[in-house]
């Protein structure tokens, strides 16, 4: 089952008002939509010959690191990784954690980039989820990953109220001369609203490799001077026709880490090290806004992830 | 069911507050049912499917692939980046192998070393069509997709036209979501 768009015709009042048809088939586009809809999380690439997340450790080791908002209703987590072993020989492994509790894993005896494919389902969703890529050889493999790629799996429609509030419209109450339950049309009204606030669209992704190192991202006390020294760029995305709220979320470490994100002509400050997060509302209908992140910093410190996605109001 | 047309549309915004609401008892009304249509078709197309910004380390000489979730129906996508240097960016798909050519600038030459707050920002076209390479164009990523989601791959090349310094920090997708006919 899939979406099915309507014409605007079909719900003129021809003929018998309250179309069966039609109204069937906004029945199933509700459902088809809760299963359909999947949203990127995090999206991330780097060079096929040199990339950012590798491991030749015989033990795992955290490599990126990511948030999920929502999902209350527990949605298959779905990261897919282009990944290889960086050496001829033995099998490399790759680990997806979510909130350090469920685990899968995968490995890869292929020297060539192939698709990785990790799902886990969270058995107790929080509101945010961690999520970890972690990596290891064991030796004499090297697991490399070149791209990283994670979004909300469509959901399996079950019986009764989910958490997030959608509730399934299943094929109920569409048979000619019917009556229709006001609250069916208020399920019918709201299903795309509950979905829009369990799965938030990330707009704009930034990440490396999660040990710390010298390059892009990082800063040290020679730029501790305000605003701090310049660590990243991007354009952020109008993503609807009238000013809304976005959460910003970012995680860095090191030495009394501060950040300063501008979108625009506006800013925001995140201090201290860790996940932290806040919220800003930013015009929309536009083009792209230009975006930069400064880094303030007693010693040095780096921006391993930062993640800019809708926030429901 | 009558053979329409329907626009992609980017709005309601759908998690806002206060959620729709509907009184028992309410009026019987076509415009009920037009205002679910609406947002179920939002979801399925512009609001649903928004622009992203998406991390890409590259520097000159390099290439790399990125995996894009794309959004149901959309078969092009208008790319942009981040970059500095004097060099070019190729964007290439399965179903475009003669891809999108984006010229980064080169506005420092050889003698200045380019920075992050140098880099520019460059775009390719929105023009939807399958030409040839090197036709002003957007990316195609897919052809005649259904209603759902896929995550497709793009490779991106970055050459250079100098020794040193070219370098692409981040890439903007923007789904172009068109009219569907026929349906």
């Amino acid at each position: 089952m899939a979406y099915v768009p309507l014409a605007a015709e079909d719900l003129a009042p021809i003929g018998l008002p309250g179309n069966d048809a039609a109204y069937g088939t906004l029945i199933d586009n509700h459902d088809a939509l809760y299963t359909d809809i999947t949203p990127p999380i995090i999206c991330a690439g780097s060079r096929d010959d040199s990339p950012v997340w590798v491991e030749p450790g015989n033990n795992y080791v955290d490599k990126a690191v990511w948030l999920v908002y929502g999902n209350l209703d527990g949605t298959p987590i779905r990261t897919r990784i282009r990944w290889r072993n960086n050496n001829p020989a033995g099998t490399a492994y790759a680990q997806i954690t979510v909130d350090g509790a469920d685990v899968a894993e995968i490995t890869t005896t292929s020297t060539t980039y192939v698709l990785g494919s990790i799902d886990v389902t969270p058995t107790t969703p929080g509101n945010p989820s961690e999520v970890r890529l972690a990596l290891k050889g064991p030796s004499p493999s090297i697991s490399a990953v070149q791209a990283i790629t994670c979004y909300y799996g469509g959901g399996t429609l079950a019986a009764g109220e989910e958490a997030s509030g959608f509730v399934r419209a299943a094929n109920l109450l569409d048979s000619v001369n019917e009556p229709i339950a006001s609250e069916h049309i208020e399920r019918l009204l709201r299903g795309p609203s509950w979905v829009g606030r369990d799965r938030r669209h990330t707009v704009v992704s930034l990440m490396k490799d999660f040990t710390p190192r010298a390059g892009r991202y990082r800063s040290s006390a020679t730029d501790a001077s305000q605003p701090g020294a310049l660590i990243a760029r991007f354009m952020m995305p109008s993503a609807d026709k009238k000013a809304r709220r976005y959460r910003i979320a970012a995680l860095t470490v090191g030495d009394s880490p501060a950040l300063r994100i501008t979108i625009g002509s506006q800013f925001v400050v995140i201090a201290g090290g860790g996940w932290q997060s806040t919220t800003l509302e930013v015009q929309g209908g536009g083009p792209p806004i230009p975006g930069a992140v400064y880094l303030v910093t007693t010693g040095v410190a780096d921006l391993l992830t930062l993640q800019i996605m809708r926030e429901p109001s | 069911m009558t053979t329409g047309t329907r626009a992609p549309v980017g709005a309601p915004s759908l998690d806002s507050s206060p959620l729709p609401t509907v009184p028992d008892l309410a009026i019987a009304r076509i415009g009920l049912l037009q205002a679910i249509d609406q947002r179920q078709h939002a979801m399925a197309t512009i609001w649903g499917g928004p622009p992203t910004w998406n991390e890409m380390l590259l520097i000159g000489g390099a290439t790399g692939v990125l995996r894009v979730q794309v959004p149901p129906k959309v078969t092009h996508v208008q790319v942009g980046a981040l970059a500095m240097g004097d060099g070019k960016l190729t964007f290439t798909s399965a179903v475009d192998v003669a891809g999108v050519v984006v010229e980064i600038p080169g506005i420092y030459g050889t003698v200045i070393t380019p920075s992050l707050a140098s880099a520019v920002v460059v775009w390719g076209s929105e023009q939807v069509n399958d030409g040839a390479a090197g036709e002003a164009r957007a990316l195609k990523v897919r052809t005649a997709p259904g209603w759902t989601w896929a995550t497709i791959e793009v490779t991106i090349a970055c050459a250079t036209n100098i020794t040193t310094g070219t370098e692409l920090w981040g890439v903007y997708f923007r789904p172009l979501h068109v009219v569907q006919t026929g349906l």
